[in-house]
């Protein structure tokens, strides 16, 4: 090679690399968290949400949920006069992914209280490894069975799926004169728990399950499922993804198919930008999530603020109020009790109606909240109240 | 089992079974010529996926969005040619392990490229939507796009084997093929033909693309799947060999969905493995492969 093809080639690499440097610097988030300047000495919490991959989904909107807590707490003067920081790890809705997340938080970080996992897989990964530390894990919205048992400083604002399962069987049976259900569900901790739940409660309640389907993560093309789906004949279908990305697909690969059977799914579907994106084809579909009060004074205010802050309608709106409210209830405790998790844990188990959420917060002795159940349906693209479940 | 089953079943075979048969014809070209296990071929196919998403998400015509998406194949594929394998070959590493690494390498580089591009959301087509094209009443439905999928690719492969075997163009192909050394003493460009042969998989790989992007949806993880689908379908069908690549597709496909459909979705891949593990033990030059030389190994 002579000396100019050297140099030139020289100069190619130097651009190409300065090419790819440009395209992997992650673009700047135009709506991203807020983030305030720490003037004083910062107290700082830990989390671990999906904040890349189809889990970003619901993982940014709760992540912003708990920006906006954080940054009202430090505009009224912080924690006893420390600013609150929250430092964010990408569980990736995976369980591998929340592993080392939370590893990086407990060990590197010494972080004592953490808020998360969003997925189910991400909190269950999380529980051994926390519990082993006695750090205190509070997830927003991971809704798995599991998780009820998965320890004693595991402690979660959305309610179990047990419940949650069991209302979907007995909206299925009861309102939706069910006799043979169809379950599709991913092969994630939060879908499955909740297919086991709802298999058995349709069971109970003298219905039949005439087709039991699964999908990988990941997986394109479900045609081989619905097409034994359909030639099962089904009543209704509980359609369980864990994310809007192969729902939305799985919902088009129906349509194509041309199966017209009622549809029944839980709270991931039936986000309000979910909807807005996929509503032609879930006409009728009937979904089942925590119940929230839109209506309420501080409700209505966090959602405004929401909105004119982040521009646009909070699609995951129970999950994200129980983000917004864990952060305050984390602040009232570190107030009490500094960051020892033990006194926390004992503080948390004794609230009874706690006032200071956007609703009523009471856990139980596993650490689950009790808490009402909303059912809705599309209609003309559009998600309609049919009714609340009280438990 | 209905017939309406049998026959939706059927055309689940045939729609995927067509568009990665195309895909691996794709591949198995590449290598026939190159001697290179073109494993960046999954990235090439995402990667057109993307530019047709991007196109037709920034408003342009749907032909534009199609010349635009083939030209961006075309220039992936050069680029990865040019750049990457002919100065392997100049070294003489080509069908050693350093030109599966590199491809390797290029694979996954091509994924990450688009993971910080166009981010790890999963993107989908709005813009083209889907009408049913019903058949036997209304009780089984094919829709445009998937019919457009499956006479797209069988077409697609139709061509090319014509190709292969009436025009000079195949002849040079082939040539080069059988024996590079022979096919320059008889005056043949062998590079050029190389190159365009590379140039002609990544063309395929466009139009797999499209289709891709059409019917499913787009995440940058897919890149690995499709090249190993393309990688394991060509082999069982000997790689290297047109007709091969479209069987050992068919035959992948027809194992995996009946085994979804009788057993279990969750074994997909399993199905599909035990597949090829029996041919890598029992005929590992796969259904139409040449006998391995040992001169070549």
């Amino acid at each position: 090679m002579g000396k100019t093809t050297k140099i030139f080639w020289g100069i190619i690499a130097a651009l190409v690399l300065l090419g790819v440097l440009y395209l992997v610097m992650p673009p700047k988030e135009a709506n991203g968290p807020i983030t305030t300047v720490a003037s004083h000495a910062t107290l700082k919490i830990g989390s671990v949400i999906p904040l890349t991959g189809d889990g970003a989904a619901y993982g940014l909107p709760i992540q912003r949920a708990a920006s906006l807590a954080v940054n009202e707490i430090n505009l009224a003067g912080g924690i006893k006069g420390q600013s609150l920081e929250i430092l964010w790890e990408d569980g990736k809705c995976d369980a591998k992914e929340a592993t080392s997340a939370v590893r990086k938080l407990v060990s590197v970080d010494a972080m004592k209280i953490i808020l998360g996992g969003v997925c189910s897989s991400e909190t269950l990964a999380m529980a051994p490894i926390t519990e082993a530390e006695k750090v205190l894990v509070i997830s927003p919205s991971a809704t798995s069975p599991d998780i009820t048992t998965a320890g004693d400083f595991v402690f979660r604002t959305a309610p179990s799926d047990a419940l949650a399962g069991r209302i979907a069987a007995e909206y299925a049976s009861k309102k939706m004169n069910a006799k043979k259900a169809a379950v599709f569900s991913e092969t994630k901790d939060y879908t499955q728990g909740l297919r086991r739940v709802f298999k058995e409660s349709f069971a109970n309640l003298g219905g039949a399950i005439v087709a039991d389907e699964v999908y990988n993560t990941g997986d394109t093309n479900f045609r081989s499922q619905l097409v034994k789906i359909k030639a099962a004949n089904p009543d209704v279908l509980y359609l369980l993804p864990q994310t809007p990305a192969p729902g939305g697909l799985l919902l088009k690969q129906l349509k194509d198919l041309g199966l017209k059977t009622p549809l029944l799914t839980a709270e991931v579907l039936i986000g309000r930008d979910v909807v807005k994106e996929y509503g032609k084809n879930m006409d009728g579909m009937v979904g089942i999530e925590q119940y929230f009060d839109e209506q309420g004074e501080r409700a209505q205010k966090f959602l405004t603020t929401y909105k004119a802050t982040y521009n646009e309608e909070a699609p995951f709106p129970a999950f994200m109020a129980n983000m917004y409210s864990q952060v305050y209830l984390v602040k009232e405790a570190i107030e009490k009790f500094g960051q020892d998790t033990g006194k926390i844990r004992d503080y948390f188990l004794g609230l009874q109606g706690w006032e200071g959420a956007l609703g009523k917060l009471t856990f139980d002795t596993n650490g689950d909240p009790l808490s009402s159940y909303a059912v809705k349906k599309v209609e003309k693209g559009n998600l309609v109240d049919v009714e609340i479940y009280n438990p | 089992m209905t017939t309406d089953t049998i026959i939706e079943l059927a055309i689940t075979i045939l729609l995927s079974g067509s568009l990665f048969a195309l895909a691996a014809v794709g591949f198995t070209l590449a290598y026939r010529v190159t001697k290179i296990m073109h494993l960046a071929h999954g990235v090439v196919v995402l990667g057109s996926g993307y530019a047709f998403w991007w196109a037709l998400a920034r408003g342009s015509s749907f032909t534009f969005a199609v010349l635009f998406t083939l030209a961006s194949a075309l220039a992936m594929g050069w680029c990865m040619h040019t750049l990457v394998y002919e100065r392997l070959r100049r070294r003489g590493s080509v069908a050693t392990t350093m030109s599966l690494v590199a491809t390797l390498a290029l694979l996954m580089l091509g994924q990450n490229i688009l993971l910080a591009q166009f981010g790890s959301l999963t993107r989908s087509i709005t813009a083209v939507v889907a009408r049913p094209l019903f058949l036997l009443g209304d009780a089984v439905i094919v829709t445009t796009v998937q019919s457009a999928v499956i006479v797209v690719s069988l077409a697609s492969i139709f061509c090319v084997s014509l190709l292969l075997r009436r025009s000079r163009f195949g002849k040079r192909l082939r040539a080069v093929a059988d024996n590079a050394v022979v096919a320059q003493v008889i005056g043949i460009n062998v590079r050029r033909v190389r190159l365009s042969a590379l140039l002609l998989s990544s063309l395929l790989a466009g139009i797999v693309g499209i289709l891709y992007a059409l019917e499913f949806n787009l995440a940058p993880s897919h890149g690995t799947e499709i090249a190993i689908r393309s990688f394991s379908r060509a082999l069982i069908g000997g790689i290297g060999s047109v007709p091969g690549a479209v069987i050992g597709s068919f035959l992948i496909e027809t194992v995996e969905d009946l085994g979804a459909f009788f057993y279990s979705a969750g074994f997909k891949s399993v199905f599909s493995f035990a597949v090829v593990f029996v041919f890598l033990l029992f005929r590992p030059r796969g259904l139409f492969g040449e006998k391995v030389r040992r001169e070549d190994l």
